[in-house]
């Protein structure tokens, strides 16, 4: 395993397009799939993660490197200056931000999320996505989430009738 | 080199059962969202009405009781309609994780829309449409509890008497 600075033991994590990604092990450790698999001393010299292409497993590492907890011997100070609070709200802020694309990357990163096991990614991904299509008429959401109305016209009308209240 | 377990990923995640449980968990805890869901495509519906999920998706809610209303529409059809949703926890102040204080119908007072109430903090009434509440005693617990109306309600909101039926331990 590659050791950049003391204390600091790195991992390489390898997309299937052949893009290598050194990082801290703290930092792919936010994944509990590769934190497993460190645990399990089965992640010795590199990682290949099956699937998730270089651009995706770059942003997903951009994710995983803001949130990993400020502790350490760089971190400590970071988490002594600046408060609880403000750290969560700048968080927020942060996601807010790193969220903002299109819909294709956003599934590609719920996968991704899902795959690695990421708690906070997939909460954000699955969220943002629930939060564009809740206030949407039943036409918008399945044009939007391409998802094709497969239920016969008179199907349709009874499950609307029965439920009728829930689309008032 | 080493390598995660494989596991197929699917071309979309909306294909995958599993994300997209996970994407419709996060539909807002309405009692609307999961008709609204299932209204979708069948798919959508066998995966909103499956036990483990629904159990999952409220969750976190604690609990609430639903008001419905026979409603009749202008072309003569009637349904029953969600009138509201009241959460019982929040308005009751009761702790939705301890399983004594969750209450149970004791009776009602169709005339003042009073609803009598019963769990482990004691005997409680709601009236549905001011939803103000009232602590009236407590009692460990109880055998039977009617409501008897008087004539004269002077609008009143708790029913003029009722009958509680305790039996001692």
């Amino acid at each position: 395993m590659a050791t950049r600075e003391a204390g600091k033991k790195m991992i390489m994590l390898k997309s299937p397009d052949g893009m290598e990604f050194e990082v801290e092990e703290a930092v792919a450790m936010e994944s509990q799939t590769i934190r497993k698999m460190i645990e399990d001393d089965c992640a010795d010299t590199a990682i290949l993660i099956p699937n998730i292409n270089s651009k995706i497993l770059s942003r997903v590492i951009e994710y995983c490197n803001k949130h990993v907890p400020t502790t350490g011997a760089t971190g400590a100070a970071a988490s002594d200056t600046v408060a609880p609070a403000a750290l969560a709200e700048d968080l927020k802020i942060w996601d807010a931000e790193f969220i903002k694309v299109n819909r294709a990357t956003r599934f590609d990163l719920i996968q991704a999320a899902s795959y690695l096991n990421i708690k906070g990614l997939l909460d954000l991904t699955s969220q943002t996505t629930i939060d564009t299509i809740s206030d949407n008429s039943l036409e918008e959401i399945r044009s939007f989430l391409s998802t094709k109305n497969d239920y016969l016209p008179e199907e349709e009308q009874t499950i609307r009738r029965e439920n009728q209240w829930a689309f008032q | 080199m080493s390598r995660p377990r494989r596991r197929p990923l699917s071309p979309a995640p909306l294909d995958d059962d599993d994300l997209l449980s996970e994407i419709l968990l996060r539909l807002p805890p309405l009692p609307s969202s999961l008709p609204r869901a299932s209204a979708v495509c069948r798919r959508w519906r066998r995966l909103a009405s499956d036990p483990c999920f629904c159990r999952r998706f409220r969750g976190t809610t604690g609990f609430s009781a639903q008001l419905w209303k026979w409603n009749s529409d202008c072309d003569g059809a009637a349904s029953w309609v969600l009138e509201r949703s009241i959460e019982l926890d929040k308005l009751l102040s009761l702790n939705p994780d301890d399983e004594r204080e969750r209450p149970i119908v004791a009776g009602f007072a169709e005339d003042n829309n009073v609803v009598l109430l019963w769990s482990f903090v004691g005997v409680l009434t709601l009236q549905l449409k001011s939803l103000h509440s009232k602590k009236l005693f407590r009692v460990k617990c109880w055998f039977c509890c009617l409501p008897f109306e008087g004539v004269y309600t002077d609008g009143e909101i708790i029913p003029s008497y009722f009958i509680l039926l305790d039996y001692y331990c």
